[in-house]
């Protein structure tokens, strides 16, 4: 194959797996978002905290545990974290304005990403895993596993939400929550119960992305921060609250990333997304696939 | 309060403002007054739309930031003086922050916060990369200190702080004049009814977006003042003036203190100002503890006192008087 080709196939690749990740980022937000009302600026910071988790467990002194296990473990912790989060901070003010719960969370940001500092100093560590090092080539085309695991694993935790919320108990009634919540507490569903376990879900699903991603990273206090507002950038190009369109957004996001980082300059292309986000904002305010809500 | 009682207070306050820097013995002092005046405007500024309209404008740096660079880029070359300057950065940043406002206040709430805030990673990342205009990191240097003309001398330059803090009051001076302008007229209550209520206030002939881009124009215009302030204070002005530890500054300020209210931003950004300060006193706390407690801070602020450290004086103040009112209906 030409040399530009495979150029390009690899730009693609890595465009696809960076909008894996930032799809896997965008789905907890979006649904945090659809359910509570709540815009969580918090939640790249719980993907930090996944970041750090994975870097403990990868260092155990005297086990190695297998990575899948380590997946396992680092999700688990992020859900606990956030359901830790929203018992405390969140619960008590789930029915103030959503500027007050805003602000909540950038001060539970404010707050992890200092600790992080203060536990773990600014340097960033790294967390090699067999994966992030194995590469395959197929046809000249050289990809890393880790990158094609992420790849994969998106692909099935956005079929199984899909299954989640449209045949469980619990699933359905986030959605019902979502479409409107005093019809919900009328029929008697525990709106801040599903609010807590979307929380969990959505903390756990940051976790995951920690684990799959920072391999390839490295993980570091602020690691989170323009993470979070990409993928609020994503939740609202999908329209506010419409978890398949983030789904895509985010998607989108990467690829343009990859390919303009590719093409035509690295150190303009957060500018890119950015401004994307915003030009897109002012033609269509309410997002790409979005209807019209009163937020 | 009475009319008469409260020319009287304000006077003290403003008399004592002017007194404060002949009780400062080094220059590090002064220099903590002028930070401690400059967090206000920068407060009561931002506070004009988030506090008063519900318009929470992450982005609000920007106008600091990019006022800076106007007096830093552009002033020198027009051949403005300080308040030349000033005149020239407010207007830049009332402007922007109109063909912004316009295109802004079309998106809903939830994304205008995102979206002024993208706004402000997007100037950053400008003037980081932009050399040949910015300088990026290596910061534009050299911008022209004020030169005073004072009748019967020559022309002085100012480089002490203590003349800089001067130069700093009337700006502050005038922004707590339009903050009460704006604020405790008919203007401020239909700010309140576009706060509360977007649908009904318009039903009340109120038109939404024109009160939402008052107090955003008028915000933008004082913090671009402040920037060029600031840049011909320091005569640097870099990427890190449009940083996004600024918006977190402010709603710490803000909503500590007390979001919608003079007193308690003004609080939030005395209090903000000097606990640090304070704090070296005693003994020597790193930055990230510090904002570590801060963000402790404010979660417990917003968990236990809806309406900010204000709310406190309130029931205080009301409890001298003996009356008690109703309280405020949103906590915004």
């Amino acid at each position: 194959m030409p040399i530009e080709v495979v150029i390009f196939i690899e730009h693609i690749i890595n465009g696809l797996t960076l909008g894996a990740f930032y799809a896997l980022i965008t789905l907890g937000l979006s649904l945090i978002f659809g359910v509570a009302r709540l815009v969580n600026f918090a939640h790249g910071d719980i993907f930090m905290v996944g970041g750090y988790t994975l870097f403990l467990l990868l260092n155990l002194s005297g086990i190695t545990l297998p990575y899948p296990l380590i997946v396992v473990l680092v999700v688990v912790v992020t859900a606990l974290v956030g359901l830790l989060i929203e018992r405390v901070v969140i619960h008590p003010i789930l029915n103030r304005s959503w500027r007050v719960q805003a602000v909540a969370t950038l001060g539970i940001s404010i707050v992890l990403q200092n600790l992080a500092l203060i536990l773990f100093t600014s340097d960033p560590k790294q967390t090699p895993t067999i994966y992030s090092r194995q590469i395959i080539e197929i046809m000249d085309i050289r990809i890393s596993v880790q990158r094609l695991i992420i790849l994969v694993a998106v692909i099935f935790i956005f079929l199984a939400l899909q299954w989640f919320v449209k045949h469980t108990q619990t699933g359905k009634a986030m959605r019902a929550v979502s479409q409107n919540r005093e019809m919900c507490q009328i029929v008697g569903i525990d709106v801040p119960r599903i609010a807590m376990i979307t929380f969990a879900i959505s903390s756990g699903l940051a976790g995951l992305a920690a684990a799959l991603m920072s391999p390839l990273f490295s993980v570091m206090p602020t690691m989170g921060s323009l993470l979070t507002l990409k993928a609020l950038a994503a939740v609202i190009l999908g329209g506010l609250g419409q978890v398949n369109g983030a789904f895509f957004a985010a998607f989108l996001l990467g690829l343009v990333e990859a390919l303009f980082s590719g093409y035509v300059s690295y150190a303009y292309r957060d500018v890119v997304s950015f401004g994307l986000f915003v030009l897109i904002l002012f033609v269509r305010p309410q997002g790409l696939f979005g209807r019209r809500v009163g937020l | 309060m009475k009319r008469g009682v409260q020319i009287v207070l304000w006077l003290l306050v403003a008399g004592f403002l002017v007194i404060l820097p002949q009780l400062a013995t080094t220059n590090y002092l002064v220099n903590v007054m002028i930070t401690t005046v400059m967090w206000i405007i920068f407060a009561l500024s931002f506070d004009l739309s988030a506090g008063h309209v519900g318009a929470v404008s992450l982005g609000h740096p920007v106008f600091y930031g990019v006022g800076a660079y106007v007096t830093a880029l552009v002033a020198p070359s027009l051949g403005l003086d300080f308040i030349g300057s000033l005149l020239l950065s407010a207007f830049a940043m009332g402007l922007l922050a109109l063909v912004s406002g316009i295109a802004f206040f079309r998106i809903s709430e939830v994304s205008f916060a995102i979206g002024t805030l993208g706004a402000l990673i997007i100037a950053q990342l400008l003037a980081n990369n932009a050399y040949d205009i910015t300088g990026g990191p290596m910061c534009t240097q050299n911008v022209p200190r004020p030169v005073l003309h004072i009748p019967g001398s020559g022309p002085v330059t100012v480089v002490e702080p203590v003349h800089y803090y001067y130069l700093l009051l009337p700006l502050l001076g005038l922004a707590i004049l339009i903050y009460w302008r704006l604020t405790q007229s008919r203007i401020g209550r239909a700010f309140a009814a576009v706060r509360q209520d977007e649908v009904r206030a318009s039903a009340m002939g109120i038109y939404p977006k024109r009160y939402k881009l008052l107090a955003f124009i008028a915000g933008a215009a004082i913090i671009g003042a402040l920037g060029s302030f600031q840049a011909q204070y320091i005569t640097v002005v870099c990427p890190s003036e449009l940083t996004i530890s600024y918006t977190l500054n402010l709603l710490i300020i803000v909503f500590v203190g007390g979001a919608g209210s003079m007193r308690g931003v003004i609080l939030g950004a005395v209090l903000f100002s000097l606990l640090p300060r304070l704090l070296e006193i005693v003994t020597d706390v790193p930055p990230a503890w510090q904002q570590l407690i801060y963000g402790l801070i404010l979660l417990i602020v917003i968990r236990f006192l809806p309406e900010g450290l204000d709310s406190l004086i309130e029931r205080a103040l009301q409890r001298l008087r003996g009356t008690r009112t109703e309280a405020k209906p949103d906590a915004a």
